[in-house]
């Protein structure tokens, strides 16, 4: 096995998953989540109180993020969102290598969609590389999975 | 904090780079350019409204969103674009845009969307 398919091998992200218009976290990615949510909440939403926070985290990011993955999916391959610092940065990656322009403007949206609801956030398109650099862009370690296909580099591990 | 005029020479100078590169010599430059040419003309229409400087990338992101969102596709196309230009292998880059991508999109019709807007919104708070 190759250093490549070792690391790709290993998954770091906390896999989400949805069900009844709910985020669903498995106990053994519980911990990343936390840790995600409240960088998040801390980055963005200072006035607002914990346990609005977290739910706010999941009504007004996650589940529009899946929703639209899923609405999208016939391009989009996965979608991330990394331990927030200062602000919430999302990654969509797409089946394509080729940059699309007309997903651009739909991710620009969604952006603009999520800055709306008081989110200071930045969505970037990932277009897909022969071997998955998207670690160039975001640090694999405790993101957050809203969206995979099958085939996806962490749907391998 | 530089002032507007500050900001329109160096969106001048980033626009004449951009004229000078070479498209199949250095298209990455060409779309690294492009986005810092309209970080200064978006930085120049912020000077001129009293509204401070941008951090960084995201707070003029930021700014864009909540006072320019007539122009916010164009910006995030431009930004998102730039960021694999700059930090993505070269091959990867090459199979992301294609010469036309770059033309045609990238500084025909984002930049120069950007550009148009920021003019009619400086032409005018001069009034």
């Amino acid at each position: 096995m190759t250093l490549a398919e070792t690391a790709r091998a290993r998954r770091h992200f906390a896999r989400l998953s949805f069900e009844d218009g709910e985020v669903v976290v498995t106990p053994k990615d519980r911990a990343i989540f936390v840790i995600s949510a409240e960088k998040a909440t801390e980055a963005c939403l200072d006035a607002v109180q914990d346990k609005e926070r977290f739910e706010r985290f999941e009504s007004e990011i996650l589940l529009p993020l899946h929703d639209w993955c899923l609405a999208n999916r016939d391009k989009v391959r996965a979608c991330y969102v990394p331990i927030p610092t200062t602000h919430l940065s999302v990654f969509v990656v797409t089946k394509s290598a080729r940059f699309d322009f007309d997903l651009a403007a739909a991710v620009a949206a969604l952006e603009l969609d999520l800055a709306g609801k008081g989110w200071r956030v930045v969505v970037s398109q990932l277009p897909s590389t022969s071997d998955d650099s998207s670690s160039t862009y975001f640090n694999h370690e405790g993101a957050l999975e809203v969206y995979a296909q099958p085939g996806s580099a962490s749907e391998e591990g | 904090m530089p002032s507007p005029d500050q900001h329109r020479k160096k969106a001048e100078n980033n626009r004449k780079l951009l004229d000078a590169l070479s498209l199949d010599d250095f298209p990455d430059w060409v779309v690294t350019v492009t986005f810092y040419t309209v970080v200064h003309v978006i930085e120049r229409l912020r000077a001129a409204a009293g509204d401070g400087d941008s951090a960084d990338h995201e707070s003029r992101t930021q700014y864009v969103q909540q006072l320019h969102p007539a122009i916010h596709t164009a910006y995030s196309v431009l930004r998102n674009a730039s960021h694999l230009a700059r930090y993505g292998s070269n091959a990867d880059f090459f199979r992301h845009f294609q010469r036309e991508d770059i033309a045609d999109r990238i500084v025909a019709t984002f930049l120069v969307a950007i550009e148009e807007y920021a003019a009619t919104q400086l032409e005018n708070r001069s009034r």
